[in-house]
């Protein structure tokens, strides 16, 4: 899908190009509904599958479907760690080994060095030499704790000098207790596979060594804002999975998205089209001879005629990464107001570069996986700016926002429930010219707002 | 107050009882005209996939869209982990409200409450449908489905297909 087709305010379908001919197509509907993931792959590298992507969203906000908290990003403490500039994916390891695994860092910076060196190995260094810092400062969640506490942990320890691989970022998972404990076959059962995915991939067997690993980008919380039947602001466009924002909040608990997405797939969506389609089986089929479709896939062809024609020097992954650096040092673990600023800028600067110097091969009419990535990289320019844009705005630390000017002396997040206990929904203006906020105020009349405790 | 552009459509009335009520209102189409509407699931992965199909099997015209050489693979296989639901299979008192509470905090308050709720109403059933589906669940020596913990919860209510 490269377009959204609205007519008399309702989306009516879409303008899709056959991925193995090139031809543009299109679809009329009595509704749309979009199923279209999460946009963590704005940041290049992350756990997210290579054609993640977030330009459905993005089409429908340039229609006029508002997107919600896109600043609220989940980067994941468990995966393994970046190996080098070469790479275009990274791996998960599953929260499920927190269930057993226990996460350490050496307490004395001589080991630290010596573990850089590979002159010691982690199993070598004793029990009352390690810092099990989520045991110690959690202990009432120990390992366990969300995902956004665990990341910034790993972040802290890291930033404090006490990574263990060469490059200083990556802390250990350690099986040797709960392979003492349960025995290895019940161990296997539990976690066999993804010893065996560990071990292809790094070498190293979590059998006779801790793993290593470090936080990294992985769902997105933030989405097309949804109501309560998930219709986006565009009547007769709903949103479901992780494409919309509707449940998660700040940060997303482990095994939920799965459950949102079929909960919205099977049982919500079903129902609540039914209310808004109850208008419409009396209308006739939407024509796509109508002139909004034309002028939706002539727009549609012209962007696609704009990327052939810079005929420049660079290929799509170059400038994305450099999308992903920038987004990574400016939006990622931890904001301050002046980084996303000049992340804003930096993203400015880069898009203007991709319109100079992209060069993507071959012609529109064939399968032409380098013309799908450059069109969604001029997305992901769009996505990662109203990120940074949402950023700025929440002066509060929340769930995975985390905004260095605001935190507790134990470098917790706070948050500013009086001035943002709202979803931020923002309205696109046309190009270049900043997006309107809207806020749904957040009310919590059934659970009692408090501070997050995972100590006790 | 809300920015009026922004209607959430939340029904009134108390938490647990929103959803009933919202179901009970909607209007719902017929059978016979359902076959006239036309819907566009764009997307393949577990919500396109379940949306279209719960839109194919109530009777409506589904087009579906993905960007894959096959829908099968679509991002959500990437998943390791498993899938949440309120059951209390472990006897672990566990309940709608502690998986909606648990979601809440989790998401450090800046999610609705009323969506959160009906998330863990409806999760129960989540499983009962994929059982029937037959997703090969991990189950114990007994043959019971089995759970296992994720972060930010005290219990154990993690669906999941052994590797
Ligand atoms: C490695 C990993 C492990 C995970 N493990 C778990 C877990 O154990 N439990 C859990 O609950 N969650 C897990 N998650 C999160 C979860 O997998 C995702 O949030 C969820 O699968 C998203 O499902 P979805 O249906 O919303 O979208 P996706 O599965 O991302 O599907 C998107 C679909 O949209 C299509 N699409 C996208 N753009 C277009 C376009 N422009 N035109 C046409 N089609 C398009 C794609 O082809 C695809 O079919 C994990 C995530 C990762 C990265």
């Amino acid at each position: 899908m490269l377009d959204l087709v609205i007519i008399n305010g309702q989306a009516k379908g879409i303008i899709a190009r056959n991925l193995v001919t090139g031809e543009i197509e299109r679809f009329g509907a009595h509704a749309v509904v979009l199923a279209t993931g999460g946009y963590g792959n704005t940041y290049f590298l992350s756990t997210n599958a290579m054609n993640s992507n977030g330009s459905a969203a993005m089409q429908a906000y340039r229609k006029g479907a508002f997107f919600a908290n896109p600043c609220f990003a989940q980067i994941h403490p468990t995966c393994i760690p970046v190996h080098g500039d070469q790479q275009c994916k990274l791996t998960l390891m599953s929260e499920s080994l927190r269930n057993d695994g226990r996460i350490w860092v050496p307490k004395k910076m001589e080991d630290v060095m010596k573990l850089r060196k590979h002159e010691i190995k982690a199993s070598q260094i004793p029990e009352e030499d390690r810092d099990y810092y989520l045991e110690r400062r959690y202990p009432a969640f120990g390992n366990l704790v969300p995902r956004d506490v665990a990341s910034r942990a790993a972040k802290e320890r890291c930033d404090a000098g006490y990574g263990v691989n060469e490059t200083g970022l990556a802390v250990f998972l350690d099986f040797a207790d709960a392979i003492k404990r349960l025995g290895h076959q019940r161990v296997e059962e539990r976690y066999g596979n993804l010893f065996q995915m560990y071990e292809k991939i790094t070498s190293s067997s979590p059998w006779e060594e801790p793993m290593m690993i470090y936080p990294a980008i992985h769902y997105t919380m933030g989405g097309l804002w949804v109501d309560y039947d998930l219709q986006t602001t565009i009547p007769g466009l709903y949103a479901i999975g992780e494409a919309n924002f509707s449940d998660h909040g700040g940060n997303r608990l482990g095994a939920s998205a799965l459950m949102q997405g079929l909960a919205d797939g099977y049982f919500i969506l079903p129902y609540t089209i039914g209310d808004y389609l109850s208008h419409k089986f009396a209308e006739p089929k939407t024509d796509i001879n109508a002139p909004e479709f034309a002028e939706a896939e002539k727009a549609v062809k012209e962007r696609i005629a704009k990327i052939f024609a810079v005929k420049g020097t660079e290929t799509v992954d170059s400038i994305h990464k450099k999308l992903g650096h920038i987004m990574w040092e400016y939006v990622g673990m931890a904001r301050n107001e002046e980084g996303l600023k000049k992340g804003i800028e930096e993203i400015g600067k880069l898009r203007e570069e991709f319109w100079k110097t992209v060069r993507v091969p071959g012609t529109n009419e064939e399968f032409n996986q380098e013309l799908e990535k450059a069109l969604r990289l001029v997305d992901f320019f769009d996505i990662g700016e109203l990120m940074a844009r949402d950023a700025l705005n929440r002066k509060e630390s929340c769930g995975g926002h985390f905004r260095e000017e605001m935190q507790t002396e134990e470098g917790e997040t706070k948050r500013d429930d009086e001035n943002f206990m709202y979803v931020a929904a923002w309205e696109y203006k046309g190009e270049g010219v900043a997006p309107e906020l809207h806020k749904e105020d957040l009310k919590y009349e059934n659970i009692k707002i408090a501070t997050r405790n995972y100590k006790d | 107050m809300s920015d009026p552009k922004l209607i959430s459509k939340i029904p009134d009335g108390p938490l647990a009882e929103k959803w009933s009520k919202r179901k009970a209102e909607i209007r719902i189409v017929s059978p016979n005209n359902k076959r006239k509407l036309e819907v566009i699931v764009v997307g393949t992965g577990l919500g396109g996939a379940s949306a279209a199909a719960s839109l194919g099997e109530l009777g409506y015209n589904v087009k579906i869209f993905c960007i894959s050489d096959s829908p099968r693979r679509a991002h959500s296989i990437a998943a390791q982990g498993g899938i949440n639901a309120a059951k209390n299979y472990q006897n672990d008192n566990d309940s709608i409200y502690r998986l909606f509470y648990d979601t809440i905090k989790g998401g450090d308050y800046r999610s609705r409450e009323a969506n959160v709720y009906r998330l863990a109403e409806v999760s129960a059933a989540i499983i009962d449908q994929c059982v029937a589906q037959g997703v090969p669940f991990a189950r114990e020596y007994g043959g019971y489905l089995a759970n296992r913990s994720f972060g930010g919860v005290q219990v154990s209510r993690t669906f999941y297909a052994r590797g």
